[in-house]
């Protein structure tokens, strides 16, 4: 379970979080909303241990987050692109999947790349992808990292209608199978059983 | 976690391989500079320690923009935050990611030596004591460049100006090659100071640099 209290976040003067109490549960999605600037996006950060806090806690069971309990369950999708431009689709997987300490599966990295792309050449440079093609990369890590705290920070944007309904497919696996997904966006996605925090 | 070390350096490596056009530039840049500096005072009588400098400076300007060109590329936002959330903790990716600039820079620095000491009008007799000298300035230069490179590539403009608070650590790289020409270049001693140096900079510059980075650019 993670729990946030009390918690508040500043950046300069100004007061971006004001003291959120929030609890997830594991097999919980919990949808983050609230308009442009309100803070989603900071909270998301907080609670992967990204930025301090100015006051309050997050805690994972009875453990206060640190670095070795974020990186050894919680997977983070920032909204913008994180993969190398010049390395190729098949490079950029392999990388990142070293990075989350994953051996990569050639056979589960085939089954997850025909699930979401109808046509795609892994030996094609990043660079060359479709604006598309490169958001649905991170859906494709997703699939292929096995953490139990998924953060997902505008994970539609982007996404065009046939790849929002298999993200969504995605997500609700991961619910079933005792996943915790916690989601800021603007995009209500067809899920049920939401539970829904309202930032402002 | 060996394996996966392992796995993580041929990654860097091969990243930085494709990385290698820059340091091409960057390297041809100090080729042309030698070569001005060469043709301009072709001449008069030059001590070889004015070459050597030429040498340092060059190489520390060329240090510091290709760290702060990687920096900036691999530290951005959103990967930063994909590195935080590692099984490697920031520090040893810091620390990799230097050692492959290092590696990818002295491969271009022996490549290129004998055309700037050609240049440079420099002794060769000495080819293979100043490529170690440089070699191993580079290490310590490269490890106090990614400090630099990661206070200067923080979110708020105002702390860039504050990188320059590690340019004193470059001063004692120069001091003490230079010295080295002075005492005796075959002397294996005068290289000592070098290594301690790196080992100075091996202990605080990836915990230093991945502060900055955690602090400033999150």
């Amino acid at each position: 379970m993670l729990k946030i209290s009390n918690l508040s976040f500043a950046r300069g003067n100004k007061l971006v979080l004001k003291k959120i109490n929030l609890s997830i549960s594991h097999s919980e999605i919990v949808l983050i909303k609230g308009p442009n600037g309100s803070g989603k996006s900071t909270l998301l950060s907080c609670l992967a241990n990204f930025i301090e806090p100015l006051e309050g806690t997050v805690h994972y069971y009875s453990d206060l987050i640190n670095p070795t309990i974020s990186s050894k369950n919680f997977i983070f999708i920032s909204e913008e692109n994180y993969a190398y431009e010049d390395l190729s689709v098949l490079e950029n997987i392999h990388y990142w999947l070293t990075i989350n300490g994953v051996t990569p599966n050639d056979k589960a990295i085939d089954r997850s790349i025909n699930y979401l792309y109808s046509e795609l050449n892994i030996n094609k440079k990043f660079l060359h992808l479709s604006f598309g093609q490169k958001r649905k990369l991170r859906m494709l890590l997703l699939m292929l990292i096995d953490k139990p705290i998924w953060i997902l920070d505008d994970p539609f944007n982007g996404l065009d209608e046939e790849s929002i309904k298999k993200l969504t497919k995605i997500i609700s696996m991961k619910r079933d199978q005792q996943g915790m997904i916690i989601i800021a966006t603007h995009i209500m996605p067809m899920l049920t059983g939401l539970k829904e925090y309202n930032l402002l | 976690m060996m394996k996966k070390f392992y796995l993580l350096c041929l990654k860097e490596w091969r990243l930085m391989l494709l990385k290698s056009t820059q340091t091409l530039i960057l390297f041809c840049f100090i080729v042309m500079a030698s070569s001005i500096f060469g043709l301009s005072l072709r001449y008069i009588q030059i001590d070889s320690k004015i070459s050597m400098t030429i040498i340092w400076i060059l190489l520390f300007l060329v240090v510091i923009i290709k760290v702060e060109k990687v920096y900036l590329e691999d530290f951005s936002d959103p990967k930063i935050q994909q590195y935080l959330n590692s099984i490697f903790a920031l520090e040893v990716i810091v620390l990799v990611k230097n050692v492959m600039i290092y590696i990818n820079l002295v491969l271009f620095f022996l490549i290129t030596s004998p055309l700037i000491f050609l240049t440079l009008s420099l002794d060769f007799k000495f080819f293979w004591q100043i490529n170690i000298l440089a070699a191993l300035s580079l290490l310590s230069l490269v490890f106090i460049s990614s400090i630099t490179a990661s206070i200067s590539n923080s979110k708020s403009n105002r702390l860039a100006i504050t990188s320059v608070v590690t340019l004193p650590l470059f001063i004692p790289i120069l001091i003490f090659s230079i010295g080295a020409l002075d005492i005796d270049l075959g002397n294996m001693n005068s290289y000592l100071f070098f290594f301690a140096y790196f080992l100075l900079n091996l202990a605080f510059s990836p915990l230093l640099t991945s502060f900055a980075l955690k602090k400033l650019s999150m």
